[in-house]
């Protein structure tokens, strides 16, 4: 066993998933099962080296323009709760 | 003892945010229209490149503040939380790329480049992401300062700083704080969220009368961050939720790690302008003020030029007068003169009061109305003339006999009472030196 | 079905005009999609107006790339306007404000779009079944599963509802669907297409990709979607041309790797159509090299320990906030945890879980270990790309499996992406192509190249349509 339930019910929680107890049932076998298969890379003979990416883009900074996007409202439209243009969520007193 | 240091995240001035194009001026826009499908993270959209101005700006403060800038390439790394100020529930903050610095005293640990999130009303439960994406840059001092007036002073040498190198986006905000303070005996406390250095103050203030009272109550301080509350005055515990979140620091696959450039750091510290403390030396020896008045006006970066320009024209003597005078109201108002509308207002005011134009009491009454009252705009007043002041003045003789008498008795006292009368009277339309010499002629004749 | 070439050309010289090549392809529409449910949205009306605008151009001779062949757009690429679901209830009813850029460069060169098309949700699985819209079917036998993520892409190009699709691709989900439904799929080198509008799923592997029934299409796709774009900071400044080497390939001077291992576990049929397809090349005098892939099994658990936190990230965003399903409650929290515990499948969930714990602080290990294979992967083909062009292999190691019959097995089901995932680790481009039968399922081979040669893969594919035969069996 690499996590326990009490770790599945952690790492829910950082991750903001509310997980039924069926859930919890089904999934803490399968993540088990994952992470040894996932820790056999630990066996294998690696590089000393960690690599994060592949791309060769140069860092080319961007000039400093204020290109106002096209379309804000179509942002706001998508607010699936709003008040007037402001998204809404619960407050927090 | 007290140990005390600072986080402080400064926006930038830049015209278009991190990393999208969106203007930053979120302050003069309606709720959600500087936003775009990047700074509301709006799902396939990514980061455009870096902002090239806010490297420029970043890398300039970093060598006011003495620090070795990293050449090596800097990566930018999401740090986990949902807030939902933050729309994509991580912030691009990068790696340090200035190290060990120092200002008035105080080591710099380390200054980064980070996004600033929106704003999210707790107590209306609104967002606005106008301000998503803003570029800040978080200047972190170690645990330097061993009192509250040393860390208000660190601060005002910052503040100034910033001011000269004129990067802050909106002065009127000037910077964000959190506060690490520790007494002796106590664990550290981070405070955060304080928005000015007069709330520093008040709650550095707070927070070490709170550390003092546990322990002598025989409690433990723990680790733990708290909350400026602003309006009530007092630091709130967060929840240990809160403070217990694990950040997740992951390197942003979508931005390719950032150099900077020698060359451009080269080229920064040639254009550097005059800095605070090369003004106060030059103002000490170009005009002789002593060095406590020089800081005094370099630390607030528009009252030292305005002390400059009125040097030339009103002399040394009124200009140094008149500004530590202007310093004395606006300590009162905790403001800088940048917070003061059309400032040009001053300067007529000094011209104004040295040419004689307007009478003492006019000139102190005047000033306050300038600092307080954005449309008031300061005017010579019409003096009275010599026989309109006899005139009063003849008023007040016949209307107070005691005093005359005291006065012819010898009590030199009395003649201000009544110079005092006359001015009351002529609601400071008559010069008090013409008033004393016309006032001394009756009463002698 | 008409090849592509000879589609284009038709409407190129007036034979067909763009709005009766799309009805045909409509017709096939009707026909074909209640059965396989390869699209999401179709947008049949926009398609219709937008090839009326063809019509016109074409005449002036100004068809630009496509002159109105007909394109699907996986449903995780951002069109303005069109509802975009990346197959989840989360984005049930979400429009984007913008357009992906290599949809932008679709529909500057006349390109038109029929439709989004069904997926894994949020791209996640190999079989097409975890859609919150229903499981996409097999195009060449409905019992099958059409394989993923790029579900509906492979089904509706083989069907010949679309004439090319474009698809995403991060461990092998344009690759995996070609070789279930029988046609060619490219994941270009990382980078070479930029990923603008592509919605995340894990951000240093995903690159867009097209999907088409033959290599032409592949390259004709290909010329215009690929290209930099400063939206996008990784796109490469890379301007290459794929349907000016198309015809290029010389076998006397390419050399063929391949190693035992790449075989180990396939299954027989698929065994026995790559070692056809090496005969192949090896009889047209392309020399094939052994080449040694010590560390090819060694990009699995890489892979999952790579994508995971990358995933966790990137799904951060969706909080019921600012789009997407919203479950409301008293507090913040709560919006946010049953927003995602409703919005989210079972694999979304499950990976999600799996990416936050492995970037928490505490197993900062198992992300380095992550790092570290990857390198290991990198060098290993650095090195076997200094002996040889291209590497074959099979592009699934199993033929198409039935519906529902690995969905609850997810380590069955992670293994069908054993031979792609080595590609997306390594930023190179690999193809798969239609190489063998067995029945009515298709088998793809898949070749690799080094970085930037996706136009020699293409070309290796013409080569093969033109000059040898497909197994079967
Ligand atoms: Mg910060
Ligand atoms: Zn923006």
């Amino acid at each position: 066993m690499v996590i326990s339930r009490e770790d599945l019910e952690h790492i829910a929680k950082v991750a903001r998933i509310a997980l039924t107890e069926d859930e919890i049932n089904e999934l803490l076998p399968q993540f088990n099962e994952i992470l040894e298969l996932l820790a056999r890379a630990r066996e294998l003979p690696l590089v000393d080296e960690e690599l994060l990416s592949t791309t060769d883009a140069e860092d080319e900074f961007r000039e400093d323009a204020a290109i106002p996007f096209s379309d804000p409202d179509a942002i706001v439209a998508q607010f699936p709760k709003k008040r007037g243009r402001y998204a809404e969520v619960p407050p927090n007193l | 003892m007290v140990r005390i240091g600072f986080e402080i995240h400064v926006q930038l001035k830049t015209k278009s945010k991190l990393f999208c194009t969106c203007p930053t001026n979120f302050l003069d826009v309606e709720p959600n229209t500087n936003v775009c499908p990047v700074c509301t993270a709006q799902p396939g959209s990514k980061p455009n490149g870096i902002n090239e101005e806010v490297i420029r700006k970043a890398v300039l403060v970093a060598l006011a503040l003495n620090c070795k800038i990293r050449t090596e390439p800097i990566r930018f790394m999401r740090k986990h939380y949902f807030y939902p100020d933050l729309p994509s529930n991580y912030q691009r903050t990068s790696e340090p790329f200035a190290v060990d610095g120092e200002l008035a005293g105080v080591r710099i640990r380390e200054i980064h480049i980070e996004e600033d999130p929106g704003r999210y009303e707790l107590r209306d439960g609104t967002v606005d992401y106008n301000r998503s994406g803003v570029p800040l840059i978080e200047i972190v001092t170690e645990p330097d300062m061993t009192s509250v007036e040393e860390a208000r002073d660190f601060l005002k040498h910052l503040r100034a700083v910033l001011d000269y190198l004129d990067v802050i986006l909106y002065p009127q905000i000037g910077f964000r704080v959190d506060a690490n303070v520790s007494i002796e005996g106590g664990e550290r406390v981070e405070v955060k969220n304080i928005n000015s250095i007069h709330g520093v103050v008040r709650a550095l203030k707070y927070e070490i009368a709170r550390h003092k009272r546990m322990l002598a109550m025989g409690k433990k301080i723990t680790r733990e961050t708290r909350h400026w509350d602003e309006v009530r005055g007092v630091t709130v515990s967060l929840r240990e939720k809160e403070t217990a979140e694990d950040y997740r620091y992951m390197p942003d696959p979508d931005i390719p790690p950032y150099h900077i450039d020698p060359a451009l750091v080269e080229q920064l510290r040639a254009q550097m302008p005059e800095l605070p403390h090369q003004k106060k030396d030059r103002l000490v020896s170009e005009y002789g003020i002593d060095e406590s008045a020089a800081w005094t006006f370099v630390l607030d970066k528009g009252l030292g030029d305005l002390f400059e320009s009125l040097a030339d024209r009103v002399g040394v003597k009124n200009a140094t007068a008149f500004c530590l005078n202007l310093r004395g109201e606006l300590n009162y108002r905790n403001k800088y003169l940048s917070d003061i509308q059309k400032p040009e207002r001053l300067e007529s005011l000094a011209d104004l009061y040295f040419s004689g134009k307007i009478t003492k009491p006019v000139y102190v009454d005047y000033l306050r109305k300038v600092l307080d009252d954005p449309t008031f705009v300061p005017k010579a007043q019409e003096l009275l003339s010599e026989d309109e002041i006899r005139a009063i003045a003849r008023e007040i003789i016949a209307a107070n006999p005691d005093a005359v008498a005291d006065y012819r008795n010898g009590e030199k006292k009395a003649l201000n009472f009544l110079v005092g009368q006359i001015v009351a009277k002529t609601k400071g339309k008559a010069d008090p030196k013409k008033a004393i010499q016309i006032l001394r002629g009756e009463l002698n004749r | 079905m008409p090849m592509l070439e000879e589609t284009l050309e038709k409407i190129r010289n007036g034979e067909v005009l763009p709005s009766e090549h799309l009805e045909e392809k409509i017709a096939i529409f009707e026909e074909r999609e209640p059965e396989l449910n390869a699209f999401i949205t179709p947008t049949l009306d926009q398609a219709r107006e937008q090839a009326k605008n063809i019509d016109s151009l074409v005449r002036q001779e100004k068809g630009e790339a496509f002159y109105g062949l007909v394109w699907g757009i996986k449903d995780n690429f951002a069109i303005k306007g069109v509802r975009m679901t990346c197959a989840s209830k989360m984005l049930e009813n979400y429009v984007p404000p913008y357009t992906a850029t290599p949809v932008e460069r679709i529909f500057e060169n006349n390109g038109v779009i029929l439709g989004k098309l069904n997926m894994d949700e949020f791209a996640c699985g190999s079989s097409g079944e975890t859609s919150y819209f229903g499981p996409t079917r097999n195009a060449r036998n409905p019992e099958y599963v059409p394989g993923g993520s790029s579900s509906g892409a492979g089904a509706a190009v083989a069907a010949g509802i679309v004439d090319l699709a474009l698809g995403s691709d991060t461990g092998g989900s344009i690759r995996n669907p070609a070789s279930f439904n029988g046609v060619v799929g490219l994941k270009p080198t990382y980078g070479l297409v930029s990923r603008y509008g592509l919605a995340d799923l894990a951000m240093s592997l995903d690159v867009p990709g097209p999907l088409a029934s033959d290599a032409y299409g592949i390259a004709l796709a290909m010329d215009v979607i690929h290209g930099y774009d400063p939206r996008d900071r990784v796109s490469a400044k890379v301007q290459l041309s794929f349907l000016g080497s198309l015809d290029k390939f010389d076998p006397g001077s390419v050399r063929i790797g391949f190693s035992d291992k790449l075989l180990d576990g396939a299954e027989a049929p698929v065994v026995k159509t790559i070692q056809h397809v090496l005969k192949f090349y090896e009889s047209k005098g392309v020399e094939v090299v052994e080449v040694d892939l010590p560390d090819i099994w060694t990009a699995f658990p890489a892979y999952y320990l790579v994508m995971y936190p990358e995933f966790a990230s990137a799904m951060q965003k969706f909080d019921g906030i600012k789009y997407g399903h919203r479950t409301d409650a008293q507090t913040l929290y709560d919006v946010v945890a049953k927003s995602r515990d409703e919005g989210f499948g079972k694999e979304i969930k499950r990976r999600i879980i799996m990416g936050t714990f492995i970037s928490m602080a505490k197993n900062a290990e198992w992300y380095r270990l992550a790092l570290r294979a990857r390198a290991t992967i990198v060098r290993m083909f650095k090195k076997a790309f200094e002996q040889v062009d291209m590497i074959l292999s099979p592009t699934v190691p199993t033929l198409p499996f039935k519906l529902g019959e690995r969905i609850n097995d997810p380590v069955k089901m992670y293994m069908a992406d054993a031979l792609t995932v080595p590609a997306n680790l390594a930023g190179i481009p690999a193809i798969s192509f239609p190489a063998g039968w067995y029945g009515d399922l298709p088998i793809g081979a898949q070749l690799m190249g080094p970085r930037y040669s996706d136009p020699l893969l293409v070309s290796a594919v013409r080569f093969f349509e033109k000059e040898g035969k497909q197994w079967s069996e």
